[in-house]
């Protein structure tokens, strides 16, 4: 049974919510002036949610009409097969790969990495307009200076801490996206991450990687899609489950040692007992943690020397690495670097100390880390940064910088048009900005649509983009 | 006489349980014929017509069954020494043994479960958040009748307990906008307690589920949010939503959906998140006007995009400011105004009030409105796809009562297809954390220090329940678009979902944190060495369930109990023992609590 990906959304659509934002941006400042509580909704806010849907309906249809989603041969009938079926069994029947879902019969795609830099990254600061003026008269203070810039094409640069990207954009496996972003108002955080992992009218409320896994594949394989985190990511939403893990060691099911091959058995033959859609979910879940085992009891080892730094998205990013390298068929990850939110003293690119250096030392040090340890994968593979918003051009008089607008998208991978900085840069000179702030000159779908159709090999970009006809820029091969 | 009484009884006790016939002879019978008072020359020691006849003369005169046989009673009456009492029925809280079956019942999210359940069990699991040994006692005591009444009048419920939990814990959660703005965080910077006060109504929210004795309430009350939906943690509405929640949700949710309407309409809350703040004459904000009546009203094919442009001119006006109500006449736009079937004047700049009273009047009322608060009534009780004729009924009884709730809400509890709807929802995860937590039967322990504007620290008590909402995204209140959280099971399963759902269990068992670390199962569910393995799961699985496992099922957790490696079985006598008790206990409530089972509500 097909289902149509934009007539199945009915419980998406529950209530056919058509919300139509008129955001009163200027006003709420003016009513709310406390800037940090706006601040504060990034840091552990209960509410920046990912609504990432995990929808069964999928499932539950097939469950209904009596198709099981997949063949439940193996594992189940292995772990009943008699007493002595524990986790040894569990393991080999792990090591054989059932579900031919990477066979899908189109070109084959790149596996795509999507970075969130949640919290509004300056990007201004990591793709530097060393060329333009305007950039050093707004930023007297936090600019990053010429004499620090790594010269990329001579009008921009990257900020030192950068420097270990510079490989990637020698060998033509770099680019960059200036000016882009939502066009949308919005300068509130939440907002602006919804509309942008949307991608879409506000009645569609489902993400635009689950609209490209929905749009170019019928079968919905474990690992299609992952999260490297507690939830799936809103760009994720679909009206069928992706995983979301914290890591593979952390993908378990907690039983006492003693006792979890029982555990899992039992929990695995009430819940194949069960039938309907609870069957189907617990199916995909256990599975998922019976395919992990054989990793998860080797130790990770990254390739070609590759040194991931001990952060948190460097776990995450070894983590997606190691997924895609065990073949488990993985074509979309998502993962996030939060922590931009800098509108107090973010530092200078001459201390390594700062805010700012910090952060952009992790995302050069793990995305270089990856790439080395990727090795011939990297072929394949794209890896896609985008913020909710960019900074304000100006600095503030706390050393810092508040919400703007237009932002710069890192683009990676063995089939991008790289070592080039895509797109029309509007300047930074005042009637070129909007409200202060660097202008949109390419709306963020250009490009994500282009590397969907030609990277992802997915011809329903209608369908992914909703509502938005995409112009290519020539940065995808 | 009391001599001759003490020398009858004395020595008609030997014969007290025994029971004589006619036809029989010996001693027995010639104390009986004594104790007859026969005449000497009768007292044969036979028990021939005339004993028999002198026996049933006497069972006569004492009440007795005239049987004209001699047992216990007779000969008590006989002896003069009254009837022992029978033994009173040992008082078991927790049912013992597998739950009544009282119906062949399927669930449509596991189809192939039993999910037929006792009445009791039905209400605790449809309409709280979590039955636990003492509600169930509640219920069977009062009646279920009795108890449904109980839970709509929720001001008969003494629930001074948790409402004192509350209050000390979170004492600022409704204070106004100003002393929230003048809350500092850790750097000195103004405003941390707008922001904490989201945190504050999500803790006060979860601590409520758990602790309050007016659990229908507080499912309602997650109902209308889930209606009349304000996201809490949305930057534009910080500080808010409390006070919306107790001025709008929690004073109207069991009274009229007309009042609730009103209140939620013009309330700073709702005006600032659907943008009418700055809605002025000459560009009216169409985004409160357009949920207003797609979402909170008639609905979608009600209306057309005119109604909408004719509702946000009557809305114009309706603002506030620093989250306090305003009515601002200079943004009002003036002239007549129609929406559907409404019309009014609104001739001056102060009309816009009673033309958008009148409005919400007319919505309130619309038989559209009836059917859509219906069917959402009915999702959140009986299933994702009830009826048409339960969701006529239930509209039927919201119009007939002027769309007062709870006289709504007592037709669809007793409508047939409530009753038999056991197993028919699948929990949210709300629903299931807290249930997890309830069965765990947490006391409630105070935090360390004073809640402040830091939001409570790391070690509130309920961070399990709080761990868990986040997980599974369902924090309350906290969906982030105007429609509220999905009541359908679709939108919940999920492969990532369910190993959260599984481990969750393992971490209220074995981690749990200091709430109810304290928790004894063994104790708490009266498992004792002496039952079997058997007897065991059955216990656990009625007391934290309500279904009656599979078979299979049944057999498979006594096994694990038993003996883990399987070398061994139980029998269905065999003591289970101490030591099976203290190694494995533990593993097999997790194994029930994380089991389908415990996700059918």
């Amino acid at each position: 049974m097909t289902h149509n990906p934009f007539t199945d959304h009915d419980w998406l659509l529950d209530e056919q919510v058509t919300p139509v934002h008129h955001h009163e941006s200027t006003f709420l400042c003016s009513l709310n002036p406390g800037e940090e509580v706006e601040d504060a909704t990034i840091l552990g806010s209960p509410a920046q949610v990912s609504h990432a849907s995990r929808a069964a309906k999928a499932d539950a249809v097939e469950a209904a009409t009596g198709e099981r989603p997949r063949a439940h041969l193996s594992r189940r009938g292995v772990l009943r097969g008699g007493a002595g079926a524990g986790l040894g069994a569990l393991m080999v029947a792990s090591a054989t790969p059932r579900y031919a879902f990477a066979a899908t019969p189109t070109a084959p795609r790149d596996t795509i990495v999507a970075i969130f830099m949640r919290g509004a990254m300056d990007t201004l600061s990591a793709l530097v307009p060393h060329g333009d003026p305007a950039y050093y008269a707004a930023r007297p203070s936090v600019a990053v200076a010429k004499g620090q810039v790594i010269d990329l094409d001579g009008f921009f640069g990257l900020h030192p801490q950068l420097a270990p990207l510079m490989p990637a954009w020698t060998a033509g496996e770099l680019g960059f996206v200036h000016a882009t972003g939502n066009t949308d108002p919005t300068r509130s955080h939440f907002a602006a991450q919804d509309n942008v992992e949307r991608a879409a009218p506000a009645n569609i409320r489902s993400g635009w990687l689950g609209r490209h896994l929905e749009t170019s594949s019928t079968t919905q394989g474990t690992f299609r899609a992952i999260t490297l985190g507690p939830r799936a990511t809103a760009s994720l939403a679909a009206p069928f489950p992706t995983l979301s893990m914290t890591s593979v060691a952390d993908f378990d099911l907690r039983a006492s040692a003693t006792y979890k091959p029982n555990v899992m058995r039992d929990l695995d033959a009430m819940f194949g007992d069960a039938g309907g859609a609870m069957s189907a979910q617990a199916d995909a879940a256990f599975t998922a943690v019976d395919r992990l085992a054989t990793l998860r009891a080797q130790t990770y080892k990254p390739a070609g020397g590759a040194v991931y730094p001990d952060t948190a998205f460097g776990r995450n990013m070894a983590e997606i690495a190691r997924v895609i390298k065990a073949g488990l068929g993985v074509e979309v990850a998502c993962v996030d670097l939060g922590n931009w939110d800098m509108h107090n003293n973010m530092g200078t690119a001459t201390n390594p100390d700062g805010w700012m250096s910090r952060q952009l030392r992790d995302l050069a040090l793990t995305l270089a880390a990856f790439r080395t340890d990727l090795g011939a994968h990297f072929a394949k593979t794209l890896v896609v940064t985008m913020t909710e918003f960019g900074r304000r051009v100006a600095e503030n008089s706390t050393g810092g910088l508040d919400h703007g607008h237009g932002q710069a998208m890192f683009f990676m991978g063995g089939g991008i048009v790289g070592k080039k900085v895509h797109g029309r840069w509007p300047g930074l000179d005042k009637a070129a900005l909007d409200a202060g702030d660097l202008a949109i000159a390419t709306d963020y779908r250009h490009p994500l649509a282009e590397v969907v159709s030609r990277r992802l090999s997915n011809p329903r970009v209608d369908q992914v983009f909703p509502g938005f006809t995409p112009t290519a820029l020539g940065l995808a091969r | 006489m009391t001599v001759l009484a003490a020398t009858t009884s004395a020595r008609l006790r030997p014969y007290l349980n025994t029971t004589v016939k006619p036809g029989a002879r010996g001693k027995a019978v010639t104390e009986l014929q004594a104790a007859l008072k026969m005449p000497r020359k009768a007292r044969t020691g036979r028990f021939d017509a005339a004993t028999k006849r002198a026996v049933v003369a006497y069972q006569r005169k004492k009440r007795l069954p005239a049987t004209g046989t001699v047992g216990a009673a007779t000969w008590h009456a006989l002896a003069g020494v009254p009837m022992p009492k029978p033994r009173p029925a040992v008082k078991k809280p927790i049912q013992p043994s597998r739950p009544t079956v009282n119906a062949p019942t399927r669930s449509a999210h596991a189809p192939n479960l039993p999910v037929s359940t006792d009445p009791a069990w039905h209400l605790a699991r449809r309409l709280t958040y979590g039955a636990n040994a003492t509600l169930l006692t509640e219920i069977r005591t009062l009646g279920a009748t009795k108890w449904l009444e109980q839970q709509l009048n929720p001001a008969s419920i003494n629930d001074s307990a948790c409402e004192k939990i509350v209050a000390t814990t979170w004492p600022n959660l409704h204070a106004s906008r100003d002393v929230l703005h003048a809350m500092k965080n850790e750097s000195g910077a103004l405003g941390a307690g707008l922001w904490h006060s989201n945190i504050w109504l999500q803790r006060a929210t979860e601590t409520r589920r758990v602790f309050s004795k007016r659990q229908l309430f507080e499912m309602v009350v997650e109902m209308w949010h889930d209606h009349l939906h304000v996201t809490l943690g949305a930057d534009k509405v910080s500080g808010a939503v409390p006070r919306y929640d107790r001025d709008v949700i929690r004073k109207h949710a069991f009274g009229t959906f007309a009042d609730m309407l009103q209140a939620a309409t013009v309330h700073p809350a709702m005006i600032a998140y659907l943008d009418n703040s700055r809605s002025k004459k000459d560009s009216p904000n169409e985004n409160l006007a357009r949920e207003l009546l797609e979402l909170h009203t008639v609905g979608v094919g009600q209306f057309t995009e005119a109604d909408v442009k004719q509702a946000a001119r009557i809305l114009t006006g309706t603002s506030q400011t620093n989250f306090e109500p305003l009515y601002r006449p200079t943004f009002h736009w003036v002239g007549p105004v129609q929406v559907m079937g409404y019309t009014h004047p609104n001739a001056t700049a102060d009309a816009g009030p009673a033309a958008l009273s009148g409005l919400l009047t007319y919505l309130a009322h619309h038989p559209a409105t009836a059917q859509r608060i219906a069917l959402k009534m009915c999702r959140r009780f009986v299933s994702d796809t009830p009826s048409a004729a339960l969701v006529t009924a239930v509209a039927a009884a919201f119009t007939a009562n002027r769309t007062a709730i709870v006289p709504t809400l007592r037709v669809l509890f007793n409508h047939p297809e409530f009753i038999a709807s056991a197993g028919q929802k699948y929990r949210r995860p709300g629903e299931y954390v807290t249930a997890l937590y309830r069965a765990a039967n947490p006391t409630w322990t105070a935090p360390e220090k004073p809640v402040g504007p830091d939001g409570g620290g790391t070690h509130m008590p309920a961070n399990l329940v709080h761990d868990g909402h986040y997980r599974l995204q369902h924090e309350p209140l906290a969906w982030p678009a105007p429609n509220g959280y999905p009541d359908v099971a679709a939108a919940w399963q999920s492969a990532s979902g369910t190993i959260v759902r599984a481990n969750l269990p393992y971490y209220l068992v074995f981690w749990a944190d200091r709430t109810v670390k304290t928790t004894d199962w063994a104790t708490a569910y009266k498992i004792t060495p002496q039952m079997s393995a058997y007897t065991v799961v059955d216990t656990l699985t009625a007391a934290l369930t309500g279904y009656p496992f599979t078979a299979a099922h049944r057999t498979a957790l006594a096994k694990f109990l038993w003996d883990h490696t399987g070398k061994t079985s139980p029998t269905t006598t065999g003591p289970v023992g101490a030591d099976r008790i203290k190694y494995r206990l533990k593993d097999l409530v997790r194994l029930i609590l994380a089991s389908p089972y415990m996700n059918l509500r």
